[in-house]
Parts: C-alpha cells; sequence; structure tokens
C-alpha cells in the first residue's frame, strides 16, 4: 500500500502533462496558466462565458478519511484543470507503469517481439568490446593533421571558403535541368519516377475510393475485390515488415545471430594414444646389481654376444672385464692412459676378441687370457714408439699377445662391423674416420678432406653403409660406390651420439642440448621424432637387439627407457613410447651416465656413471 | 584327559557341556594366554613365534580381557600324521577365533601336556595358518560354525649358526648332497671339501679359473666312504676328483688320480650329480648341456702336461721369433728379461689365439679350418641340444630324466641316456637357478633379476601355466634347493646376503637368516643348498661357508 501511495503522489505531479493529452475537455479557459486562478473562486469561463466556479476544497482532514473510506481512494487524481477528481482504471494504471519503467505501452506487435528476443539465435554478442572502440582512430587522426597541416602552410584557405559562403544565395535545383552538359561523357539518365500512391492504394482509403474495380491501362474494368484495414498494424504484411526491419538493424549494429561457444579443448584430448607401460614389458625397470671397482669415471661399457661378460673402460685407466650375473670383476688390465672406450669383436661367437682404445692406440686383446703383469709397459713402448703421422696409415704392432693399431690423436670411439672384420675409429676432435681391417692388418682414412669434426660414426647393420655423424648432419656413406647415399638434418648443432636399429631404416641420435632424434629414412631426412627429456646432455644412445627398445643415457644422471617398435608395414611409423627413467647414478662433475648398453638377449641395461659404477637393471615385477 | 586339562598359568581351559551335534562329546572352551612373559614361562623358545604373531595376539587377548562376550569359538577338529605320543582324540574343540599359529601350538602342548613343549605349525586345506583363524575362515569364506579339520605338524625350528669355513675368495657353489661332506666351489679356483661340523678337510687344486659349480657323486657300493667332488667354472673344462673321508670325518684326502671332462666351448654354470652317482650333468654357456658318466673322464695329469707342454712350446716360438722387443725390454727394466719370459699364455698372439692368419705369411695359415664338423663323442657322453641360449642351471630329476634351464627363458626336460627333449616349459623370464624337488614333481626356479623364487609343476602341463611364486627377498634370488625327504620344504638365497627357508603351503617364509650379513652390494650370498634336512649350507662373496642347524621333524611321520 505504501509503495502504491507514493506512486500516486507522483503521479499528482505530473497532472499538468496528463491534462495537456487528455482530448475531452469541459474547462475553456484554453492555455492560460492555471496559477492565474489560484487565488480567485472560479477556475475559468465555459463557451458562453459564465464562470465556472471551484468546488469546496476537502482539507487533509477529508483526504485522511477518505484514505480509510475509499478503499479505491489511491487511484482517484484530482485534476486542477477540470476542478474534478478523476478515478484511475486499471488498464490506464498498467499503461503508467510500462511508461515508467520505459516499456513500449502497447502491445503493438502482438508477442512475436517478445519471443523474437528470447530466440537463441539473438544472443547479444559474447566477445568483449574490441580495444580499438575506445581507441581514438588513428586514421581521423592522421586527417586532422592533415587538415593543420594544410591549414598552416595555407591559411588563406580557410577565409575564402569561408568568404564563398556569403557569396549570395544559390538555386537548389542549379545544374539539375541539364545533367548531359553537366557531366562529360556519358549522359546521366535519371530513372522515370515512380508513379505516386493516391487514396486508392491505401489500406484504408476513404470511403468513395473503396471501389471493387479499378481502371487498367486501356480503359478497362478489372474487379479485383480487395480488403481494408482500419490500422497499419493488421496489414498481413505488417508483422513480416517488422521482423525484417528488426533484423536489418540487427545486422546494421553487426550482431551475431548464431552464439558460438569457444572452443575448449583439454590438452590431453590431443596427444596421441599411447599404450600403457605395463603392455609393453619386459623392459629394465630395477636396478639388481651395481659392478664396484673403478677408481674414477666409468667411460665405456660393452658386453659380449653370449651376454656372460662385461668390458669396462674408465679414466683410471684400466679396463676391466667383469661376470655379468654376479658383478665379479674378473680380470683388469691397466694402461697409461684412460680407456676411453671399449668394445668386442662381433667375430668367432662375439666374445674372443676385444678392444679397447687406449690413448693414441686402438688396443686388440683376447680377454680370456690372463693379462701380463707388465702389461702397461708394454703399451706404453707401443704408443711411445712411433706416433702415427698424420697421412700414413697407422701401423699395427703385435707385441706381448696384444696388438696396437696407432693413430695421430686420442682415439674416442670404435665400432665394429657386425662382421667381425672391419672397424672404425675415431680420433677425438678429429674430421677423419679410419676404417681398419683385422685379416690383413690393414687401415684406410675414408675421406681425403674434410674439415667438420666427426662425433660418431658406425656401420650400417646389414648394408655396406656407414654413418658418419658431424654436430648437425648424418651421413649416410655407401663404402663400395665411395659416395655420399644420405644427408639426415639433425636440428641444435649439438649431436654427440648415434645408434642404428637393427633394420638399418632407423636412426636414433642424441645431442648435448638433450635432445634425442628419432630418424626414420624411409620418411625423410628431418627426424621423425624429437623428444627433449633430458636436463643435460644425452651422452649415449642404444637400440637393443631383440626386443623393441632404446634407451639414452645423459648428464643429469638419469637413463630414459623407451619402446620403440619398427613396423615391417612401411605404411606404419614407428611407435615410440617413453616407459620408464633409471635413476642410480648420482653426477659428478656435471658428468651423470656417461654410457648405456642393452645386454644382448635379455630386456636388460648397463649404464656406467660418472659416480664409478656400473648398474644393471632388469625387468622387475 | 582331566588332569590334563587342569588351570595353570599359561591357558584356562573351561570344560563346557554344551548341546553339541556329537551329543555327548565334551567341548572344550581354550582361552588363550595373556602375556608374552607368562608364553615364556611355557617354555616355547623365543625366537619361535614370529612377532607379528606375538603382537597379534597380544592385542586378541587384551581384547578379550575387556569383552570375553564377543569372541567368536570355532570349532576345530585336529587331526595329525604324527606318531602317537603326538595324537589327541578327534572330538571337537571350540578354540577362540582370534587364536593364530602360536595360540593353536599352545592348545595342542597343553592338550598333550607336552614338556619341555614342541611348537607345531597347522594346515587348513594344505595351506598353513599364518592368522588367526577368524580371518582365515573370512578369507576361505568358510562359515564359523562348521567343524574346521586342523592338521598340526612340528614346526620347522629357527635356523643356528653351526659352523663357517673361510676361504680366500668368494663361494659361488655349494654341495650338501652326501651325508659325509660338504663341497665348495670358490672363485680362488679350488675347491674345498668340509666336514659337516665346519672342518675344513682338503682342498682340491686344478682349475686354472674361478671355479662356479661344484657337486658330489654319492658312493658306489664298491668305494664305501670315499665320493667324487666333480666342479666346473670359467675354464670350460669339469674336474673329478676322488676323495675318501676317514672313519671319524674330521680328514679326508685325495686318492688316485683326478680326471677331467673336456668338450664344453663355454664356461660351465652348474653341475649336477644324478640321484645313483652313475654319471652327472653339467650345464654350459655353449648352449648345451652335457650328461657325462664318472668314468669318462680323462686323465688330468696328461691332459694338463698337454696343455703344458703346447703353452711353452708356443712360448719357445715368441722368444725366437721376437728378440728385438724382449732386448728393449731389457733395457729398460733390469729383471725385465726373467718376468718376460716367465711362462705365459699371452705370448700367443691374439690372431693366432683366433684363429685369424697372418696375411703376410701365407705358410703359416692353419692346416685344420673346418674340422670340428662332427666331434666324436665317447660312450658315456651325452650332449643335450635343443637351448637357443646359455644353459645355467641343470638338476636330476630321477636316474634317467635331467632338467635344464637356460638363457632363453625355457626349462627343458631330457632323456639322459637319448640326449633327447621330452619337455619344454616357456618360462617368463631366464632361468638362472633350478631344483627339482626329489621324485619329481615341482620345479622351484629363481631368475630373470626378479625378487622372487618361482614354481612350475610339469604333471599340469604348459598349457594352465599354473606358476606361483613366493616373494620376500629384497634383491635377485640366485639360488635355490628343495629339502631332502620333504615335500613342501626349500631354501632360497639372494643377493641380499639372506637365506630364507619356505614351506609352500605357506605364502610367508618360514625363517630367515642374515646368512652373510654387511654393506650392500658387498654382502651377497651366492648358493645354498641343504646337507640332508637338517643342515642348510651357503656361500657368499664375504667367502664363507656357513652352515646352520635347522630343527626339522617334518618327516617324523
Amino acid at each position: 500500500a505504501h509503495g502504491n501511495g507514493s506512486a500516486f503522489a507522483r503521479a499528482r505531479t505530473r497532472r499538468p502533462a496528463e491534462r495537456r493529452r487528455s482530448v475531452a475537455m469541459e474547462n475553456t479557459i484554453g492555455d492560460v496558466p492555471i496559477q492565474w486562478f489560484r487565488d480567485e473562486e472560479h477556475i475559468g469561463y465555459d463557451a458562453d462565458g459564465r464562470k465556472i466556479l471551484k468546488r469546496a476544497r476537502v482539507d487533509h482532514l477529508d483526504h485522511l478519511l477518505q484514505m480509510v473510506d475509499d478503499p479505491t481512494y489511491w487511484r482517484k487524481v484530482f485534476d486542477e484543470r477540470e476542478d474534478k477528481e478523476i478515478s484511475i482504471s486499471r488498464e490506464q494504471l498498467e499503461l503508467i507503469r510500462k511508461l515508467r519503467g520505459g516499456i513500449l505501452p502497447n502491445n503493438f506487435f502482438g508477442d512475436e517481439y517478445q519471443t523474437n528476443l528470447a530466440e537463441p539465435n539473438l544472443v547479444l554478442p559474447q566477445a568483449r568490446e574490441p580495444k580499438r572502440r575506445f581507441v581514438p582512430s588513428k586514421w581521423e587522426a592522421k586527417a586532422v593533421l592533415r587538415i593543420i597541416r594544410s591549414l598552416r602552410k595555407n591559411p588563406d584557405a580557410r577565409v575564402k571558403k569561408t568568404q564563398n559562403e556569403f557569396d549570395g544565395p544559390k538555386l537548389l535545383w542549379e545544374g539539375d535541368e541539364d545533367p548531359a552538359t553537366k557531366h562529360n561523357g556519358l549522359a546521366y539518365l535519371p530513372a522515370p519516377r515512380a508513379k505516386l500512391p493516391t487514396h486508392g492504394d491505401s489500406y484504408n482509403p476513404p470511403f468513395e475510393y473503396r471501389a471493387d474495380t479499378q481502371v487498367d491501362e486501356n480503359g478497362d474494368e478489372i474487379k479485383t475485390p480487395r480488403r481494408f484495414y482500419d490500422a497499419l498494424r493488421r496489414v498481413p504484411s505488417y508483422a513480416p515488415f517488422v521482423l525484417e526491419r528488426f533484423q536489418r538493424c540487427l545486422d546494421l549494429y553487426l550482431c551475431p545471430r548464431v552464439s558460438k561457444a569457444r572452443l575448449n579443448i583439454n590438452p590431453k584430448d590431443m596427444l596421441p594414444p599411447l599404450p600403457s607401460p605395463k603392455e609393453l614389458k619386459p623392459y629394465p625397470n630395477t636396478r639388481c646389481l651395481r659392478y664396484l671397482g673403478h677408481e674414477d669415471k666409468v667411460v665405456s661399457v660393452a658386453v659380449d654376444a653370449t651376454g656372460k661378460w662385461l668390458l669396462s673402460g674408465s679414466t683410471d685407466k684400466t679396463m676391466r672385464m667383469w661376470e655379468v650375473s654376479s658383478a665379479r670383476c674378473v680380470r683388469k688390465w691397466s694402461f697409461q692412459d684412460p680407456v676411453l672406450n671399449v668394445a668386442w669383436c662381433p667375430g668367432n661367437g662375439g666374445s674372443r676378441l676385444a678392444s679397447a682404445c687406449v690413448g693414441a692406440a686402438v688396443v686388440l686383446l683376447d680377454p680370456h687370457a690372463q693379462p701380463s703383469a707388465d702389461l702397461s709397459r708394454h703399451a706404453n713402448a707401443a704408443v711411445a714408439e712411433g706416433v702415427a703421422e698424420n697421412d700414413a696409415p697407422p701401423p699395427w704392432d703385435e707385441r706381448a699377445g696384444l696388438v696396437f693399431v696407432k693413430h695421430a690423436g686420442v682415439v674416442s670411439k670404435i665400432n665394429w662391423h657386425h662382421k667381425g672384420d672391419y672397424f672404425v675409429s675415431l680420433v677425438k676432435g678429429g674430421s677423419n674416420v679410419m676404417i681398419h681391417r683385422v685379416s690383413k692388418r690393414s687401415s684406410q682414412r675414408i675421406f681425403r678432406q674434410q674439415k667438420t669434426p666427426i662425433r660418431a660414426a658406425t656401420f650400417h647393420p646389414n648394408r655396406p653403409v656407414m654413418f658418419i655423424c658431424t654436430a648437425a648432419y648424418v651421413y649416410l656413406y655407401d663404402l663400395q660406390r665411395q659416395c655420399l647415399v644420405k644427408k639426415l638434418v639433425a636440428g641444435g648443432n649439438s649431436v654427440t651420439c648415434l645408434a642404428a636399429h637393427a633394420g638399418g631404416d632407423n636412426v636414433i641420435v642424441g645431442g648435448s642440448d638433450g635432445k634425442l632424434q628419432w630418424f626414420d629414412m624411409d620418411l625423410s631426412n628431418m627426424p621423425y621424432k624429437v623428444m627433449a627429456s633430458h636436463a643435460n646432455g644425452v651422452r649415449a644412445v642404444a637400440f637393443h637387439k631383440k626386443y623393441p627398445l632404446f634407451a639414452t643415457a645423459s648428464d643429469d644422471a638419469t637413463v630414459h627407457v623407451l619402446h620403440g617398435a619398427v613396423s615391417a608395414d612401411l605404411n606404419q611409423n614407428a611407435l615410440i613410447v617413453p616407459l620408464k627413467i633409471l635413476r642410480a647414478h648420482t653426477a659428478r662433475d656435471v658428468e651423470g651416465v656417461i654410457d648405456c648398453v642393452f645386454h644382448p638377449t635379455q630386456p636388460w641395461l648397463f649404464s656406467a656413471g660418472a659416480d664409478k659404477t656400473i648398474a644393471l637393471f632388469c625387468d622387475d615385477n | 584327559r582331566a588332569a590334563a586339562l587342569s588351570l595353570d598359568a599359561a591357558s584356562r581351559v573351561n570344560r563346557a557341556h554344551r548341546p553339541s551335534r556329537e551329543g555327548s562329546a565334551p567341548v572344550f572352551r581354550v582361552v588363550p594366554v595373556r602375556a608374552k612373559v607368562e608364553r615364556r614361562a611355557a617354555g616355547f623358545p623365543s625366537a619361535n613365534p614370529p612377532s607379528r604373531n606375538a603382537a597379534d595376539e597380544a592385542r586378541a587377548s587384551s581384547k578379550n580381557m575387556g569383552s570375553t562376550g564377543e569372541e567368536t569359538q570355532i570349532t576345530c577338529k585336529f587331526v595329525t600324521r604324527l606318531p602317537e605320543k603326538y595324537r589327541i582324540s578327534p572330538t571337537p574343540f571350540a578354540v577362540p577365533g582370534k587364536l593364530t599359529r602360536y595360540g593353536l601350538s599352545e592348545v595342542i602342548n597343553h592338550l598333550l601336556a607336552l614338556d619341555p613343549p614342541k611348537p607345531f605349525d597347522f594346515l587348513v586345506d594344505g595351506e598353513l595358518v599364518r592368522t588367526s583363524l577368524e580371518k582365515l575362515l573370512l578369507r576361505k569364506g568358510v562359515s564359523a560354525e562348521s567343524t574346521l579339520e586342523v592338521e598340526y605338524i612340528p614346526a620347522v625350528g629357527p635356523p643356528s649358526e653351526e659352523a663357517t669355513g673361510k676361504h680366500d675368495d668368494w663361494v659361488a657353489g655349494v654341495c650338501g648332497s652326501w651325508g659325509g661332506a660338504i663341497a665348495t666351489a670358490s672363485y680362488d679356483g679350488t675347491t674345498r671339501l668340509y666336514s659337516p661340523k665346519g672342518k675344513h678337510l682338503v682342498t682340491l687344486d686344478g682349475h686354472a679359473q674361478p671355479v662356479v659349480a661344484v657337486t658330489l657323486l654319492p658312493p658306489t657300493e664298491d668305494d664305501g666312504n670315499g665320493c667324487v667332488v666333480v666342479s666346473g667354472g670359467h675354464d670350460c673344462v669339469v674336474r673329478a676328483w676322488d676323495v675318501v673321508v676317514d672313519a671319524k670325518g674330521d680328514s679326508a684326502k685325495h686318492v688316485g688320480s683326478s680326471r677331467v671332462f673336456v668338450g664344453h666351448e663355454g664356461t660351465i654354470t652348474s653341475v649336477a650329480a644324478s640321484p645313483d652317482g652313475v654319471c652327472f650333468a653339467s650345464g654350459s654357456y655353449d648352449k648345451t648341456a652335457r650328461v657325462w658318466a664318472r668314468t669318462v673322464g680323462a686323465d688330468a695329469k696328461t691332459h694338463d702336461d698337454e696343455i703344458e707342454a703346447a703353452r711353452e712350446a708356443r712360448a719357445a716360438e715368441w722368444k725366437a721369433t721376437a728378440p728385438s722387443s724382449s732386448k728393449r725390454r731389457k733395457g729398460k727394466d733390469g729383471d725385465g728379461e726373467d718376468a718376460v719370459s716367465d711362462v705365459r699364455p699371452l705370448e700367443r698372439s691374439v690372431f693366432e689365439a683366433l684363429g685369424i692368419p697372418d696375411p703376410n705369411d701365407a705358410k703359416k695359415k692353419p692346416a685344420e679350418e673346418e674340422d670340428e664338423e662332427e666331434e666324436e663323442l665317447p660312450a658315456g657322453v651325452v650332449v643335450l641340444r635343443g637351448h637357443t641360449d646359455a644353459v645355467t642351471a641343470v638338476a636330476w630329476e630321477s636316474v634317467d630324466v635331467v632338467w635344464t634351464g637356460s638363457m632363453d627363458h625355457s626349462l627343458k626336460s631330457f632323456d639322459a641316456d637319448a640326449g633327447t627333449c621330452v619337455q619344454t616349459y616357456a618360462a617368463p623370464k631366464c632361468v638362472m637357478g633350478l631344483a627339482v624337488r626329489a621324485g619329481g614333481g615341482m620345479l622351484a626356479w629363481c631368475g630373470g633379476g626378479d625378487r622372487m623364487v618361482h614354481f612350475w609343476d610339469p604333471r599340469v602341463g604348459n598349457a594352465t601355466g599354473a606358476t606361483t611364486s613366493l616373494a620376500s627377498h629384497t634383491e635377485m634370488v640366485v639360488s635355490v634347493a628343495w629339502c631332502p625327504g620333504s615335500e613342501y620344504q626349500l631354501a632360497s638365497t639372494a643377493y641380499d646376503g639372506n637365506v630364507k627357508l619356505w614351506d609352500i603351503r605357506g605364502k610367508l617364509p618360514l625363517h630367515t637368516v642374515k646368512a652373510h650379513p654387511g654393506k650392500p652390494h658387498t654382502a651377497r650370498a651366492l648358493c645354498v643348498d641343504y646337507h640332508g634336512p637338517n643342515r642348510v649350507v651357503s656361500g657368499g662373496i664375504d667367502g664363507r661357508l656357513r652352515i646352520f642347524k635347522v630343527d626339522n621333524e617334518d618327516r617324523a611321520s
């Protein structure tokens, strides 16, 4: 009731406006302000000029009493001009409410208007107001600047223009009378004027135009039944017309019609479906044994073909042979230089001939024979006797049952051909590759001039091709035809190690930036997959010969074991699944795990660490 | 019986007549002991009850003190196959459901009025009771109302160290199959014999390289107290010595000439004597196993002499062909001449050793190139072929069936006479240790670098894959051995240095002995065997042979 009362009070203050709108008026005082009659007894004059007397005023007490007695009192309004009380109907109240609320007072358009607003395709734009709406236009600013500059340059221009306005009156239709003379070239032909509608075309013509017959151009009468409407909104085309207008307005406003949901995708859903590591067992996952004994970091390990013996080379200048199953150091060879690499010759059953990189020589030895007591002296003598010249082929020196193949610099890596007759050696920091043949005791270098340092070199597992790896590229060099076959592009310029899959078509390459790159040579000379999973540089990569496994050893003291299945089907890409991060070593002097190698027959992995140990990882449950 | 059930300090037995199915059969309510102290008073060995059980019972008994009304009674019928002395009446007893092995053992002791008390183990449906009876019934889904048949057997006592034998190097193999002595194989290249009391009897030297496997051929009828020690190692030959142990058993001597069995081309991994002692089998890294009759060995002395002669010949040849280098060595080092001229196998070139000819010297080409086509086998040697990788373990099931385990993830059984493969089991991992239960049946194996002891029953076959495994070791298991005469007991050892005794009817080990204590990776056990049912012997990298006495009366029946 209180709310209604205040509405009433506000209605009273608006009375003059309402009065102006009222149609039937009894008072004829016209537009004379009512204040002029405030102190008079009459309020105006009727048509005959007689005074219209004011009614008796009711005082506040009467108002109060009426308020109590009359339940419709709150709807009554005193019209000062007419000098009477007006009772407002419910419809009028609704009208007032709508007007005050800013709503269209009459339900002109039926319900369509409302339903249209509720339609989903008229959702207002979700997108945020673009920034440009709030920023002053750059082009306008430029235009203004241009005007300002031109004004500065020629200040008279403005004066002239303003003077032109006062040249005198001009004809509005000047130049319209003869368009052909005005425009050079094609004559401007105005479109024929449409015939203006007449009364007869109206939807609600005056009575005299409401004929059923019309006269056509030939003068014949055509009987056309017509319907007439008392209001425009009843014309049948009215509703679609309004709608269409509304749609056009929306078009002008660039209002989107269809609400488009923002793309919402879980990043995990974008990953390819990979099998769970549990389905890919067996793979090495638990450390089973540690091979303790080396006094400095172990830089190289190698397992023989039977899987019984393990060779390890260390910077403590010894090479050791271990029994794999019991972690027993069976033999130890002491040299004068660090043993940078060890390898088994794959021929003769794979466990009869071992090789090691000791200083500037490659040493070939029988690992099962007891090493002679003065081995290191022999080695020293052999190396000191004659350091190989750069161009001459390295001499083979046999002494004390060992064979020394001397090189121009410190030999860092050797790799055997799978038949066991050839091996390739790399000099540290050198840019040449030497191929040695055991049965002929001969050596040769395969490049004449080559500037880039070679980081790794290995034989193709089944073709007479050699992989030669520099910091940025992997070259496939055909040894028979002596030509380059392919060049794989490894990004990063930091490749350090390389391993070839047993099939020969896939190569993995590790870099000092911690990245592992898998090349599928059937696909492209760019990497098929690049994995940056290591925090520090990758030191060694290895493929398993039997199981679809490969591993990377890194200076962050971890070894990552991955599943890498190469399908025989050429249409199918290699499946690479990360399986396990093995942590068994501790990093020393920014070096973590330096070498890793798989057991030839079991799913086991050996890793050599800078913490002087070698670890064996087995597939525990 | 009434006297036996009288109250004492250890337990309170209420005689309560309940309306039972047996009608007049009396039902006894046995309330278990309250405290550990009281149990000690009952005279049980303190090491015997596992601490877990003791804790369980302490909890259970404290609960009983609080609310005796809630305890579940389980009707048990105790049966046994022990002699009459240990039998009790087959009438069912109601015992509290919270009773564990210890409580039940106490009940039986009480009923039998044994002094001193004797620990018992209990079987329900062929499974050792390791939890409370309540939990057992719950797991098996048996109603607590039904009568539970509980079989009791004498419990295996905790092993106690009896003696230690010291070696210079790792003890890689041990054999206790002959009652007279225990043989060990060591990485120092010797094989030794010890008396069961731990007294060193004899050291047998002959192997050029570490010995990893040893076995004892039990004496045949003609040699009474003598046996044959057979060992193999990294030098690819098997050697055998005849040893006679004197009557008192505190000294032994090597008699006759030792024999050598040449044929393997790879490291010997394991040797095993046949049950009748006539022959033995050896497994090697050349992917074969061989069965040798004990008589086919060549005389070791002539064999060694031949090798020595060849070596000397080589050395002489080398000295003749390389005079310049020896001169230089002399110049550098005073006594170098003597040191280098010392006879060493290394003087042969590595290429010569591998048969790679010298390209500059065509005359030196070895004449025999394809000589190893088909080796002429002497009678009494059977080669067991079939494995595709190294044979790492051999074990005899009976006098004519040999089982072999291999790195190629398989177990195969061979006919020892014909050398044909009879049965193959595709194991999930490589096999590194194998033991066959005497009389056949169950195979226990370990390997693959895992911490479990695996079992396979060849009678069940390959299809069902009815393997079970026991897990308790914390490092890789390397050796298993069945208890002679027992169908269920075995011992295992692992690189954690522990020897564990198992009963395959239970999932937990019976006993764990820290046989080779020390830091991890420096104290590993390498081998285990039984010496009779009451002794367990083990060897480890601490160079010790450990002999443990086990109180084992399971075969009393």
